[in-house]
């Protein structure tokens, strides 16, 4: 089977586990990925609120905060962010949305330079950003927090609540802010592939660095290298693929590795 | 490499004993999920339920009235705010119940309080289901007649006439209460002006 659809199936497959609220199995985990507990169907809670809870407004409740890291951490360290390329809902949306800016990318091959540009690069650095000033200091000073801004919980909390239920709710004073959010969430997803995790997604932020020591990551023998640079040109996260060593935007979908005419890019465990 | 084998070991020993040790020995799962994922917050939801004044005799699942309301109800109308931690929703209507009960608490307090209304006492108690336990827990799942499990949720329970019989009645609303603090200042006056209509009518 494709390394392809393996990761459709396993992608379709977390999709499904991660909404079996709708058979009414509620969990106390924190999911491993973007996914907001807002909606109707979901098991388990965002590991992002279960961070801003434990630091809301200067109670800190250490319990809440190590939860979530203790599932992401174990996670990271045996896969890196490949939580990001084969589990995340929000990834597999962004995979159909991806056609789009690849579509662009190649109508006007100088948007290339762009996305290859410096400006790119420091932009990735936006999403610990949102992780340590808008879930953690924001929520811990003045009590302002992500989740209540957040693209994702309109896009399956507060949508599907007003699909399911007409005219029992209304928007409340949250909903405009993030909906501005969410139009640039959706702006920014059809138009940068793999735009929310390259630059925003905080939990991205938090699988990011363990790339570094993950036991499964992806290793190109550079010395092998011929540089065509179709991996690079397949890569959804724009890395400089056959340069990277355990890069923290790798998120392991393994499409460097069938793209390599030479078959020097490959998953390594260890 | 050995050094980083020796990482890998060592990461995965502390982040699985320490998640081991966090579901076993603490209640951080039971915490997680009953109050982030089967509550909803309407900050998360970014919705509020639309809510009516109507009143109503007949509580969730029959569950009788906590003693502390029908020990204040012999003095006026009850108002219950409900509130968890981590809920901008219940910030936003905190500050107008302040203003309007005139008591200064923070997000995490349990508060009680009888205020004058029109010559008539209410008395406001201010619950966090997250923080507060026993009967006063215990009415939030008595009085969510939209059975919504979500905060900021608003009570008044009075008394009214059941087919000849005086008996408690309450209603409840969802939410914000509007888009203003205005607007959220007048759905709670006209909730006790509701409340102390009612009790001016039956109590005697």
């Amino acid at each position: 089977m494709e390394l392809r659809i393996k990761r459709l199936l396993s992608q379709v497959f977390v999709f499904f586990i991660a909404n079996l609220g709708a058979l009414k199995i509620k969990t106390g985990f924190c999911v491993p990925f973007f996914y907001c507990h807002s909606c109707p169907a979901s098991a388990g809670a965002c590991p992002i609120k279960s961070l801003e809870s434990g630091v809301f407004k200067g109670n800190l409740d250490w319990k809440l905060i190590l939860f979530p890291i203790m599932i992401i951490g174990f996670i990271g360290v045996l896969f890196g962010r490949a939580v990001c390329g084969w589990a995340c809902p929000i990834g597999l949306l962004q995979r159909v949305t991806g056609r789009v800016p690849r579509l662009i990318k190649k109508k006007y091959p100088s948007l290339k330079k762009l996305s290859n540009s410096k400006i790119d690069k420091y932009m990735r650095y936006s999403k610990y950003f949102v992780l340590i000033f808008l879930v953690f200091i924001t929520t811990y000073f003045i009590g302002f927090m992500f989740t209540d801004i957040c693209p994702v919980g309109i896009l399956v909390g507060t949508f599907p609540t007003l699909i399911l239920n007409p005219g029992e709710y209304v928007p409340n004073v949250f909903f405009f802010a993030a909906m501005i959010v969410f139009v640039l969430f959706i702006i920014l997803i059809f138009t940068v592939e793999r735009g929310w995790c390259r630059y925003f997604c905080p939990v991205g932020a938090l699988f990011a660095p363990f790339n570094k020591v993950s036991i499964y990551h992806v290793n190109v023998d550079k010395e092998k290298c011929i540089h065509c640079n179709k991996c690079v040109d397949v890569c959804p996260m724009g890395i400089d693929v056959p340069n990277m060593h355990r890069d923290p935007e790798c998120i392991l979908c393994g499409k460097c590795v069938e793209a390599c005419p030479q078959n020097i890019i490959s998953f390594r465990r260890n | 490499m050995k050094k980083l084998i020796v990482i890998q070991i060592s990461l995965l020993l502390i982040f699985s004993f320490a998640f081991g040790g966090l579901f076993i020995f603490t209640d951080v799962y039971n915490d997680i999920k009953s109050s982030i994922v089967e509550r909803t917050c309407y900050s998360c939801l970014k919705l509020d339920k639309v809510s009516t004044l109507d009143f109503t005799f007949e509580t969730v699942g029959n569950k009788d009235h906590p003693d502390f309301v029908l020990d204040n109800l012999t003095k006026g109308p009850v108002f219950i705010a409900y509130g968890s931690n981590s809920c901008n929703a219940c910030n936003i209507t905190d500050a107008v119940l302040m203003d309007i009960f005139n008591v200064e608490f923070e997000f995490n307090e349990f508060v009680i309080k009888g205020v004058n209304f029109d010559e008539s006492i209410i008395t406001f108690f201010h619950i966090n289901v997250d923080e507060h336990c026993g009967e006063y827990r215990y009415s939030f799942d008595v009085y969510d007649k939209s059975n919504q499990n979500a905060v900021p949720m608003f009570v008044v329970i009075t008394w009214g006439n059941n087919s000849g019989v005086v008996e408690p009645c309450y209603a409840t609303a969802y939410g914000t209460l509007g888009s203003s603090d205005n607007e959220r200042s007048d759905f709670i006056l006209e909730m006790i002006h509701l409340g102390l209509v009612k009790f001016s009518s039956y109590s005697s």
